[in-house]
C-alpha cells in the first residue's frame, strides 16, 4: 500500500503527529521516521528503505528542518530515489494543518501511478542487491513488464534499479533463448526421431521385404527344381498382392516349364481327362537309339552313353571324322532322336528329356512333369510339333516343346538387324552380306529376299526405316571397306548411296519418318539430318555411340560404348539432357559396367529401353521423362529374366508402344511392359541367337530373325503381365496334372 | 533478508548503580521467557568482549552513572556492535548524544524510556528486534503483493524463505510493536504454498530440461547413427538382394550371404543352401584396374611373365602396368609409347619388353624404362612377339612379318594374300599362324583346290619355314591361336580344330556360336571369348565346355594364359584374373590323400559303403567341422538331406537315395582333418559331406566331372580345401567346400577362396569387423607412371 514519508525535525513531532492524523483520516498511510522506529533499530537503513518505498515524500520544512542533517539527508535520498516531493513550509507556527493535509492529500492523489512503480522497483532492486544479486530475486513476468518502461527514460530510477531491470531482462532473454533452443532442439529431435523412425521403419520394411522376397524366391526355386508342379504350387502360394514383380515372375517361370499335354499311365489305361496318348501317332523305337542325324549333322553317344558327339555332314552325307561338338550329359542317355526338320536333337535320360541345338551342343529346353526312368524312348510327331516319351512300364507322355514359336523360314542368311516397314505390315531383316529378307509381319512368312545391295556391300551392319513405307536405309562397308549409307527401295528393288557429311564414316543409323529426321553416327559423333533433304541439322559430339534410336518427337537416344550408358538429346539440342539415375527402391543399379555396351534401342510411349552386352551386369537400361526431367533406371532386370545369355542384340516395341520384346544370344525372347517396365514372359523354344525383332501390326506376335538365318514367329502373351491370369493358368496346370495322374 | 532466530537469551548490561533497575529488568525478561545473563560492564571486569552465541537481545541500561562509569560506554558500544539486537534503555535524563560519538551504536539507536513507563520492560522483552528487518521485508512484500493484485510473482519464490516467513509470523504474534496483519499471514502462507509448488515445478522442469537436453543430444546422435547405419545396411542388403549376383559375381554374393548369416546369428538351412550355390560356382582371383577405371583409366591386352607371377598390361597414356599376380598388387607403371596405340610383348623373365608403335620398334628395359630403338622405319605394326630372352622379335605389319635377331632385321615374310591369325612365342620359338589362299600357299594341285578355299599355315619364324599346314574350307569366320607346345588351333565358322604336325585339321569337339573376340590356350584347355556366350573354358581333349568364367565382365576381347594355369580376361577397361586349377584337369595332381576303395580308413574314422545306397561312417568320436568347435550351433541339414540319427554314438549312416541316380560308388575318402568325407561315382558325380559334431552329416558339395567321365579315385588335398578326383586318367581339383556348415569353417573357406583384392565399391559394403575377420583386402590403383 502506498504511503507518505514525512521528513521533519524532532522538535515538530507534535505538529507532524496532528498532520499525520489528518492524513490518515484521508486514508493516506504515513511513515514517520520516529513513529515506526522501534527500539534498537538503526535509523539510517530504515529511513532509507522507507524513503525508497514511499509513494511521496513530504518535507516539513522549517528552520529546524534545515538545521537538521538527517532531514536534509532524507531530502537527498528522496531526490536520489526520484520520489515525488511535496514541501510544506512550517516556518510559521500558525500553519493551517487542515489546508496542509488537504494539499498533501491532493498531491498524493494526483501523483502519477508511475511513481509507485518506481518505488516498488527501487525496493526490489535494493533487496536484490542486499540478497547477493541472486538470479532468483530478479524481476519476472508482470513485475518486470512494469519496470521496463521506467528504465527507458533517463533519471527516472537509480542506477541500481536500472541494473536490476537490465539483469532481469538479460535473464529473461537467457531463459527465452534456452527455452527456444530447447524447443527447437526438441522439435528437431522429434522430427528427426520421427523421420528416422519412419526411415528406419521403411528401411526395415524394405529389408524385411527383401528378405521375404529372397526366402520366397529360394523356396520357389527349390520347388521348381524338384518338380514343375511343386513349382506351380509354390507360385500359387505366394501372395499375389505383394508389391514388386517377384511374385509375378515366379508365376511366369512356373508356367514356362514345359509339361505334358497328354499322358498315359502304364498299361495303357486312359486318364480321367481322356487326354490319352495316341500311340499310333508316334513311331516309338523298340529300344533306345545311340545315334541320330539331321540337317548337316550326325550325333552318336559314347559307349557309356554319358556323352554325345555331333559330327558335321557334308552335302553328300559324309560324316566328318572328329566331332565338332561334344555334349556331357548329367546321366546316361537312353534314347536320342532328331526332330523331323533335323534341327533339334532330343535326348532322354533318367533325369528327364532335353532338347539340344546340334550345331552348338547347347540344351535350350527341358521337358518336365512326367516320370522318367531308364529305358525310355522318344518319338516326334510327323509335323515336329510334339514329342512323346514312352517308359518301359508303358506309360507315355506328350509335350509340345514350342507352343509359342513357329519357324516360318530358313534362309541361310546371317542376319544382323531388322526393322518394320510398309506401315508395320512387313518386317525387313538385314543380312550381313546386304541381303534383305522381307517377311510378312503378321504370319512370319518370307515374302522375298532383296539382293540389290549384295554387290554393293561386303558387310552390312545396320538398318533403319526410310522416309516412305517401302524404303529402308542400310549402313555397311563397301567392297573396299569404306562405310556406306544406302537407301533401298523394296518395291523398285533398287539401292542408291546416300550422301553423308565428309567427316562422317557411318556405322549406325536411326530414323523417325514421323519426325522427319535421321541420326547417323560413326561411333564418336552423331549427326542429325533432315530426312527429306539430307541437310545437316545439328551435330552431337562428345558422346560415344554403340546404339542409336530416334522417337516420333525427334529425340535422339544414344547408347554409349564401354560403360553401357544411355542418354537422350532433345530436339534442337546438341548435348545430352541431364538425367537422374533412379534405381530400384532408391538404390541405384544403373552404375556403368565396364564393357557393357548397348546394342539395341527401342522407344515406347513413355520409356526408351536398351539391351546389349553384359546383360547380367546392368546391361539393360531405361530412360523415362517424369515432369520434364529424365530418369535413368534399369530396363530388363537380369534377376527377373531367366536367361544365361551374355548379350541381347535385338529389341523392338509394339506398334502401340505398350510392350517391348528383346532377343538374346541364347535364343530367348523376353517381353517387358512399357508403361511400368513390368517383366513379361520369356520364351526359349529355339537355340539360335536372335538378331532382329519386329512386331506384328496387331502386336500379338513378334517376328524374330536369327543368326543362322531362321525366321520364326513368337506369340506375345499379354496375360503374362497379370498375376490373376497367371494364377488361373497355374491352377489349370495343376488341375490338368492331377487329371493326368501326374500329380 | 535472512533473520536468524536465536535461542531466547538476553544480556542485561548495567552499571552497579543501576542494579535495581537491572533486577527489575531481569525479572521481566525471565517472565517473557528469556534466559538472562547479567553483564556488569565494570571497567575492572576482565570479561572478554565476546558475543555469546546464545544471546538474542542485549539490553543496555543507561543512566548518568552508567555514562560516567569509566569504560562502560565503550564496552556497551562494543557489545551493541556485535549483538544481534541491542536496546538502549534510559533510566534517567541521560541523552543519546552523551553516550557515544556520532554513529556509535548506542547513540544511533532508538532508546526505550523506562522513566515513566511502568510497562516498558514488558514492551522491551516482547520486542523481537532481531526479527524486525525480516518483518519489515515481509510487510513490504505483502504490501506489494496486495497492491499488484496478489500476483504470484510477488510471492516468495523460495520455499525456505516462505517457511521462514511463516515462522516469523508465529514469532511476531506477540510482538510489542509489530504484529503480523492478516494480509501478512495470508502472504506468508500463500508464499509457502506457491514456493512449494514452484519448487516442485522447478525441479520437474529442471529434470525435464536436463533430460530433454540429454535426450535431444543423444537422440540426434543415436538416431543419426542408427538411421545411417540402418540405411547403409539396408542399401547393402537391397543391393545384394536385387543384384543377387550369384551368377556374375558368386564371391560377392557368398560374402554378402555370410554377412547376413552372421547378423542372424548363425547358419540357417536356407542360407546354407544359398551359400552353397555361391560356393559351387567359380570365383575370380580378382580384377585388376577397377580403381583406375573409376578414375577414367583403362587396360588393354596383357601378357604373363615370370611363370605367371607377373602380368604386364597395356594401359592408358602409352603405359605398361606391372602387376604382381601372387599378391594382386600393382608394382609399377612405365611409359613405353607416346600414344595409346602400341603393341608389345614381354620377355619370359619380365625384364624387358618389345614395343611397336608409330615411332617404330623398340626394346624397353622394364626396370629402368630405358628405350632402345630397333627399327624406326617400321611404323605400321599390328602385332609383335619376342622370344623368351628377347633376342628374337617378330613384328607383323600390314604387308609382312619382320623378324629381328639380336636387334637386326633377319628376315621378312610376305603377307600378300594372307591373313595372320596369330603371332606368338611358343616353346620352340616364335610362331605365326596364317591363312592364305591355296594357290598362294602352293598347295593347290587342281583348279578345284585353287578355288576351294584357304590354307592355314603354322610358320616357324626362326627358321622361316612352314611347320604345319592344312586346307581350310571357305569360312566367314576365321581366327586362331598358337599353343605353347607349338601347335595351333583354328576357329573356322565356329568349329575349333587343331592343326597338328600331321598337317591335318582335327576338330576338337567344340563350336563357338559366333566369331570369337579372343582365343587363348595352354595346350590343355582353350579359353574362348565371344560376345554371345562370354568366356568359355573348353577341354581340348574332349571338346567339353568346362566352365564359363568372367561373367562379371562384358565384352571380353583380350585373353592370356600363363604357364601356371592363370587366365587374364580383359575387356579394354579392366582385367579379370582366374585360376584354372579348380576348373580344368591336369595329368598331375596336387599333394593330398586319395582312395580308390569303397572303404577308407583314417585315424579319425572309417568310411565304407554299407550298401549301394548308404555310406557308413564309423569313428571313435565325431570329428569337428573345419576349424570349428563343439560349441558351434548345430547346423541344420541342407535341403535334400535327411539327418540321420546315429543308431550308435560312433556310427553314422548317410543315405544316398535323396541325391538321385548317381550310379555306382567307386571311391570314398575322409578328409585329412577328419571332418568331411567325399564319395565318387562311376557317373562322374562326387558328393562331399561335412561331419558335424552333432553326429549328423551335411552335404556341402555336389560336383560332377565336366566331361562326364567316371570317378576312379576321389580324395582331398592335404589341407582339405580341395577335392582330388581322378577320372579318365586325369586329375581334377575342385573346391571341396568342406566346413561350410559351420561358421568357423565358413570363415576359413571364404578366406581361402576370396579374391585377393576386392574392388573398393564392393569392399566398402562390408562391415569393418567382417573385413578384418575375413582378411579382405581392397584393390589399389596402379602407381603413377615413371
Amino acid at each position: 500500500m502506498a504511503y507518505l514519508f514525512i521528513s521533519y525535525p524532532r522538535r515538530q513531532a507534535e505538529v507532524v503527529t496532528r498532520l499525520q492524523a489528518l492524513l490518515e483520516a484521508r486514508s493516506i498511510e504515513v511513515w514517520r521516521d520516529t513513529e515506526q522506529l522501534r527500539f534498537g533499530t538503526a535509523w539510517d537503513s530504515r529511513v532509507t528503505a522507507a524513503i525508497r518505498g514511499a509513494a511521496m515524500v513530504v518535507l516539513f520544512q522549517s528552520e529546524d528542518w534545515f538545521a537538521s542533517g538527517p532531514c536534509r539527508s532524507e531530502a537527498d535520498q528522496a531526490r536520489y530515489y526520484h520520489r515525488p516531493i511535496v514541501t510544506l513550509s512550517a516556518h510559521d507556527e500558525a500553519l493551517d494543518l487542515e489546508a496542509a493535509a488537504a494539499f498533501v492529500a491532493g498531491r498524493f492523489a494526483a501523483r502519477p501511478p508511475e511513481g509507485d512503480v518506481v518505488a516498488d522497483l527501487e525496493v526490489q532492486a535494493a533487496q536484490w542487491a542486499e540478497g547477493g544479486r541472486r538470479v532468483r530475486d530478479l524481476a519476472r513476468r508482470q513485475n518486470l513488464r512494469r519496470f521496463v518502461p521506467l528504465t527507458s527514460r533517463a533519471d527516472t530510477v537509480t542506477e541500481l534499479a536500472e541494473d536490476f531491470v537490465r539483469q532481469s531482462r538479460r535473464w529473461r532473454r537467457i531463459v527465452r533463448l534456452a527455452l527456444a533452443t530447447l524447443a527447437v532442439g526438441v522439435i528437431t529431435s522429434g522430427a528427426f526421431v520421427t523421420l528416422g523412425a519412419y526411415q528406419t521403419a521403411r528401411v526395415d520394411e524394405a529389408d524385411r521385404a527383401n528378405g521375404a522376397l529372397l526366402a520366397q524366391r529360394a523356396t520357389f526355386e527349390a520347388a521348381l527344381a524338384a518338380s514343375p508342379y511343386a513349382g506351380a504350387e509354390a507360385a500359387l502360394a505366394e501372395d499375389a498382392s505383394s508389391d514388386g514383380y517377384t511374385t509375378l515372375v515366379d508365376a511366369q517361370q512356373a508356367l514356362e516349364r514345359c509339361v505334358p499335354v497328354a499322358y498315359m499311365a502304364g498299361g495303357g489305361a486312359p486318364t480321367a481327362s481322356g487326354a490319352t496318348v495316341d500311340a499310333e501317332a508316334f513311331a516309338f523305337p523298340e529300344a533306345g537309339r545311340a545315334e541320330a542325324s539331321g540337317a548337316g549333322w550326325y550325333a552318336t553317344s559314347s559307349p557309356n552313353r554319358r556323352n554325345l558327339y555331333v559330327r558335321r555332314t557334308d552335302a553328300a552325307g559324309a560324316v566328318s571324322a572328329a566331332p565338332a561338338v561334344t555334349v556331357a550329359l548329367d546321366a546316361p542317355c537312353d534314347d536320342i532322336v532328331a526332330s523331323p526338320d533335323g534341327r533339334t536333337l532330343a535326348v532322354v535320360t533318367a533325369r528327364g528329356v532335353e532338347l539340344f541345338d546340334p550345331k552348338l551342343g547347347t540344351c535350350f529346353t527341358e521337358l518336365t512333369g512326367a516320370p522318367t526312368s531308364k529305358g525310355c524312348v522318344l518319338a516326334w510327331s510327323a509335323d515336329g510339333e510334339r514329342l512323346a516319351m514312352r517308359a518301359p512300364d508303358g506309360s507315355a507322355a506328350v509335350w509340345e516343346p514350342h507352343p509359342r514359336t513357329t519357324v516360318t523360314a530358313h534362309t541361310g542368311l546371317w542376319f544382323m538387324d531388322g526393322v518394320s516397314a510398309v506401315g508395320g505390315a512387313q518386317a525387313v531383316f538385314l543380312a550381313r552380306d546386304g541381303s534383305l529378307a522381307v517377311v510378312d509381319a503378321t504370319t512370319g512368312e518370307l515374302l522375298g529376299t532383296e539382293t540389290c545391295l549384295v554387290d554393293t556391300l561386303t558387310l552390312a551392319t545396320d538398318i533403319a526405316p526410310g522416309i516412305s513405307a517401302n524404303e529402308v536405309y542400310v549402313v555397311g562397308a563397301d567392297t573396299e571397306g569404306a562405310p556406306l549409307l544406302c537407301l533401298v527401295d523394296l518395291t523398285a528393288h533398287t539401292a542408291q548411296p546416300v550422301a553423308v557429311p565428309e567427316d562422317l564414316a557411318p556405322l549406325y543409323v536411326a530414323t523417325s519418318p514421323e519426325a522427319g529426321i535421321m541420326a547417323l553416327s560413326d561411333g564418336a559423333q552423331t549427326v542429325v539430318l533432315d530426312l527429306a533433304s539430307g541437310e545437316e541439322e545439328r551435330r552431337i559430339e562428345g558422346v560415344s555411340v554403340s546404339a542409336l534410336a530416334v522417337d516420333v518427337e525427334g529425340r535422339v537416344f544414344i547408347g554409349s560404348l564401354g560403360g553401357g550408358g544411355l542418354s537422350v538429346v532433345e530436339p534442337g539440342s546438341i548435348v545430352p539432357a541431364k538425367t537422374e539415375a533412379v534405381g530400384i527402391d532408391g538404390i541405384s543399379s544403373t552404375s556403368p559396367t565396364p564393357g557393357a555396351s548397348p546394342r539395341a534401342l527401342a522407344v515406347g510411349a513413355t520409356h526408351a529401353v536398351s539391351v546389349g552386352d553384359g546383360f547380367a551386369e546392368n546391361g539393360s537400361l531405361a530412360l523415362t521423362n517424369v515432369d520434364g526431367s529424365w530418369r535413368l533406371t534399369t530396363g530388363y532386370l537380369a534377376f527377373w529374366t531367366p536367361t544365361q545369355a551374355q548379350q541381347a542384340r535385338a529389341l523392338a516395341v509394339s506398334p502401340d508402344g505398350s510392350v517391348f520384346a528383346a532377343g538374346f544370344s541364347d535364343g530367348t525372347v523376353a517381353f517387358l511392359r512399357e508403361s511400368d517396365l513390368c517383366p513379361g514372359s520369356t520364351v526359349r523354344e529355339q537355340a539360335s541367337e536372335v538378331r532382329a525383332l519386329a512386331f506384328s501390326p496387331d502386336g500379338s506376335a513378334v517376328i524374330a530373325a536369327m543368326r543362322d538365318g531362321t525366321i520364326a514367329r513368337v506369340t506375345v502373351d499379354e496375360g503374362a503381365f497379370d498375376i490373376a491370369t497367371l494364377h488361373e493358368r497355374l491352377q489349370q496346370r495343376l488341375d490338368t496334372a492331377r487329371a493326368l495322374g501326374l500329380r | 533478508m535472512d533473520a536468524r532466530l536465536r535461542e531466547h537469551g538476553v544480556l542485561l548490561c548495567a552499571c552497579d548503580a543501576d542494579e535495581e533497575a537491572a533486577a527489575t529488568a531481569a525479572v521481566a525478561a525471565r517472565r517473557a521467557g528469556y534466559e538472562v545473563r547479567r553483564e556488569n560492564l565494570a571497567p575492572t571486569s576482565n570479561q572478554p568482549c565476546d558475543t555469546p552465541c546464545d544471546i538474542t537481545l542485549c539490553v543496555v541500561l543507561l543512566s548518568e552513572e552508567a555514562a560516567a562509569a569509566p569504560g562502560f560506554l565503550e564496552r556497551a558500544n562494543a557489545l551493541a556492535e556485535h549483538m544481534p539486537a541491542t536496546i538502549p534503555v534510559r533510566l534517567d535524563g541521560i541523552t543519546p548524544e552523551r553516550c557515544g560519538a556520532p554513529g556509535s551504536p548506542i547513540r544511533e539507536r532508538h532508546w526505550a524510556d523506562a522513566r515513566n513507563h511502568p510497562s516498558i520492560w514488558q514492551e522491551i522483552f516482547h520486542s523481537h528486534v532481531w526479527l524486525y528487518p525480516a518483518y519489515d521485508d515481509l510487510a513490504a512484500r505483502t504490501a506489494r503483493w496486495e497492491t499488484c493484485g496478489r500476483d504470484d510473482s510477488f510471492l516468495m519464490q523460495s520455499v525456505n524463505q516462505a517457511k521462514q516467513a511463516c515462522a516469523l509470523i508465529d514469532e511476531m504474534r506477540d510482538d510489542s510493536f509489530q504484529r503480523p496483519s492478516d494480509a501478512m499471514v495470508r502472504y506468508a502462507h500463500a508464499s509457502h504454498t506457491f514456493a512449494r509448488r514452484q519448487r516442485k515445478r522447478t525441479r520437474r522442469h529442471s529434470l525435464v530440461l536436463v533430460a530433454a537436453i540429454a535426450a535431444a543430444v543423444a537422440t540426434v546422435v543415436i538416431v543419426r547413427g542408427v538411421v545411417a547405419a540402418h540405411v547403409e545396411h539396408a542399401v547393402q542388403s537391397a543391393q545384394s538382394a536385387y543384384s543377387m549376383r550369384l551368377e556374375t559375381d558368386p564371391a560377392f554374393f557368398s560374402f554378402q550371404t555370410y554377412c547376413a548369416m552372421r547378423d542372424a546369428g548363425g547358419v540357417e538351412p536356407e542360407q546354407v543352401h544359398a551359400l552353397t550355390a555361391g560356393l559351387e560356382r567359380p570365383w575370380a582371383m580378382g580384377i585388376l584396374g577397377t580403381e583406375d577405371f573409376n578414375a577414367g583409366g583403362w587396360q588393354g591386352e596383357g601378357v604373363f611373365a615370370q611363370t605367371g607371377a607377373q602380368y604386364w598390361v597395356r594401359a592408358d597414356g602409352g603405359t605398361l602396368q606391372q602387376w604382381n599376380i601372387l599378391a594382386f598388387e600393382p608394382v609399377s607403371t612405365i611409359r613405353v609409347s607416346s600414344s595409346d596405340a602400341f603393341v608389345f610383348d614381354v620377355t619370359a623373365d619380365g625384364a624387358a619388353a618389345v614395343v611397336a608403335d608409330a615411332d617404330g620398334v623398340a626394346m624397353i628395359d622394364l626396370k629402368t624404362g630405358e628405350r632402345t630403338a630397333l627399327d624406326t622405319a617400321c611404323t605400321d605394326s599390328v602385332a609383335i612377339a619376342c622370344s623368351e630372352d628377347g633376342s628374337q622379335i617378330a613384328v607383323q605389319t600390314a604387308s609382312a612379318i619382320a623378324v629381328y635377331e639380336n636387334g637386326a632385321r633377319a628376315r621378312e615374310i610376305d603377307l600378300a594374300g594372307t591373313d595372320v591369325l596369330a603371332l606368338t612365342r611358343a616353346a620352340a620359338g616364335l610362331r605365326a599362324l596364317r591363312a592364305t589362299s591355296a594357290e598362294a600357299a602352293g598347295t593347290a594341285t587342281t583348279a578345284e583346290e585353287t578355288a576351294a578355299g584357304e590354307t592355314v599355315q603354322l610358320i616357324d619364324l626362326t627358321m622361316g619355314e612352314v611347320v604345319a599346314q592344312a586346307p581350310l574350307p571357305a569360312a566367314e569366320i576365321l581366327t586362331g591361336t598358337i599353343l605353347p607346345a607349338g601347335e595351333a588351333l583354328v576357329c573356322s565358322n565356329g568349329t575349333v580344330s587343331r592343326l597338328s604336325a600331321a598337317s591335318a585339321l582335327e576338330p576338337v569337339g567344340f563350336t563357338t556360336r559366333d566369331a570369337p573376340s579372343a582365343l587363348a590356350s595352354d595346350g590343355n584347355v582353350l579359353v574362348v571369348a565371344t560376345e554371345q556366350d562370354g568366356v568359355q573354358v573348353v577341354d581340348l581333349a574332349t571338346g567339353t565346355v568346362l566352365e564359363t568364367i568372367a561373367r562379371d565382365l562384358a565384352g571380353v576381347c583380350y585373353l592370356s594364359i600363363s604357364d601356371t594355369g592363370v587366365v587374364a580376361c580383359g575387356n579394354g577397361f579392366v582385367t579379370s584374373i582366374w585360376s584354372l586349377l579348380p576348373i580344368a584337369p591336369d595329368i598331375a595332381t596336387v599333394s593330398g590323400v586319395t582312395s580308390a576303395k569303397t572303404t577308407y580308413a583314417a585315424e579319425s574314422a572309417t568310411a565304407e559303403l554299407a550298401d549301394a545306397e548308404t555310406l557308413r561312417i564309423a569313428q571313435p568320436e565325431f570329428a569337428l567341422g573345419a576349424s570349428g568347435s563343439a560349441s558351434d550351433a548345430a547346423p541344420e541339414a541342407v535341403e535334400g538331406d535327411s539327418p540321420v540319427s546315429a543308431t550308435q554314438p560312433t556310427t553314422l549312416d548317410i543315405p544316398l537315395a535323396p541325391y538321385g541316380d548317381l550310379g555306382t560308388a567307386t571311391s570314398v575318402c575322409i578328409a585329412p582333418y577328419g571332418g568331411a568325407v567325399a564319395l565318387g561315382f562311376d557317373t562322374g558325380h562326387v558328393l562331399v559331406f561335412d561331419l558335424a559334431s552333432n553326429g549328423q552329416a551335411y552335404l556341402c558339395r555336389a560336383w560332377q566331372v565336366p566331361t562326364a567321365d567316371g570317378v576312379e579315385q576321389v580324395g582331398f588335398s592335404s589341407d582339405g580345401a580341395r577335392l582330388i578326383v581322378e577320372a579318365a586318367g586325369r586329375w581334377w581339383h575342385p573346391w571341396s567346400n568342406s566346413g561350410c556348415t559351420s561358421m568357423e569353417g565358413l570363415v576359413s573357406l571364404l578366406r581361402a577362396r576370396q579374391p585377393k583384392r576386392w574392388p573398393l565399391a564392393q569392399w566398402q559394403t562390408f562391415p569393418k569387423d567382417v573385413r578384418q575377420q575375413l582378411g579382405m583386402m581392397c584393390a589399389t590403383a596402379a602407381p603413377a607412371e615413371r
